[in-house]
């Protein structure tokens, strides 16, 4: 059935189309470095989609949540193998992802006769000073990116393009945690928008445009961050580089997030 | 007729009192391998390097 090499191509091509309908309804990360670490945002409909890996490493993520907790246990795992093994300083995100999750995820992908990860996710690391942080991005396929100081998950590629857009724009560099986290919910609304919008439509956003300014409106974008939010939570982490001890994560309880947020949003936390 | 001129053979000195033979130049049979395996002390050096917090975190991370 797939012996002839061009059908191998259209079965992957399917499995592509297959996929990215799957991230359609998801719901985008963001990460983005703040004066003393990494703020990891998102919204989540009762299963958590942010966690701690190890010491210097949080994972964010979309997709199904099995393959999420799959992926999260397997680098666990590896985390804790090679912290034992060698050193806790050899535990580095980059290593995680190109020597073990990003070819496993690959694998799965182009191995037509097995099911694929429906999985996109962010591992961050924080870095020992300001500035050093990395943040690595691996898609359903396998292919992975590394940027520095922000990256984002979404439906498709031209939403993630728009958001990390917003965020350059909009952050100052470094900015604070109360700055970052306001940035992050209005980048985080911005993709959860355009998804809609290109679900609504049935077809994308064209890879071409770009957010028009009216999207750029906070008030636009807190009025439909207001009718997102309803019954869900936003789910905040921290990488903090000034926490004492080895281990550098630590989740944002909702009082301490409506503390950070700016007023103008109108959503109560309890 | 040709006449080939071979050299004249010399005898070396000879050491009077040869040396026996050490137990690994003995041609005896198969020795035991030399594996390099390690020291218990630096094993137990570099289990006490590490973090003893860290099993319980691992628990605490993979939600046990």
């Amino acid at each position: 059935m797939y012996e002839e090499p061009y059908k191998w191509v259209e079965a992957v091509g399917n499995r592509r189309q297959y996929l990215d309908e799957q991230f359609k309804q998801g719901s985008p990360v963001v990460a983005l470095s703040y004066d003393s670490g990494i703020l990891l945002l998102t919204v989540s409909k009762g299963t958590p989609k942010l966690y701690e890996i190890y010491d210097r490493l949080a994972l964010g993520g979309m997709g199904h949540p099995a393959d999420l907790e799959k992926i999260r246990f397997s680098l666990l795992e590896m985390a804790h193998v090679e912290g034992f093994n060698r050193s806790p300083s050899d535990v580095t995100g980059g290593r995680m992802v190109k020597y073990g999750i990003a070819p496993v995820i690959k694998q799965a992908f182009e191995e037509i006769f097995k099911a694929p990860f429906i999985a996109k996710i962010v591992l961050a690391e924080l870095g020992q000073k300001a500035g050093k942080d990395s943040l690595l991005v691996i898609n359903y396929d396998g292919t992975f990116e590394e940027g520095a100081h922000c990256a984002v998950l979404a439906a498709s590629k031209p939403v993630e393009r728009d958001m990390v857009a917003y965020l350059k724009q909009q952050a100052p560099s470094p900015p604070s945690l109360e700055q970052a986290c306001g940035i992050a919910l209005r980048a985080w609304t911005l993709g959860d928008r355009a998804q809609r919008k290109a679900g609504e439509t049935m077809s994308g956003p064209s890879p071409e445009t770009t957010q028009e300014p009216a999207a750029m409106d906070t008030a636009a974008l807190y009025a439909h961050l207001r009718d997102s939010v309803a019954e869900k939570t936003i789910e905040c982490a921290l990488l903090d580089r000034s926490q004492s001890g080895s281990s550098k994560y630590r989740a944002v309880t909702p009082g301490e997030l409506g503390r950070l947020l700016p007023k103008d949003i109108g959503i109560a936390f309890p | 007729m040709t006449h080939i001129a071979m050299p004249e053979r010399r005898e070396g000195p000879v050491d009077p009192m040869p040396k026996q033979p050490g137990p690994s130049e003995e041609g005896g049979g198969p020795k035991r391998p030399d594996t390099g395996s390690p020291e218990k002390d630096n094993l137990l050096k570099r289990m006490r390097k590490v973090d003893p917090k860290q099993a319980e975190r691992y628990r605490q991370r993979t939600g046990e």
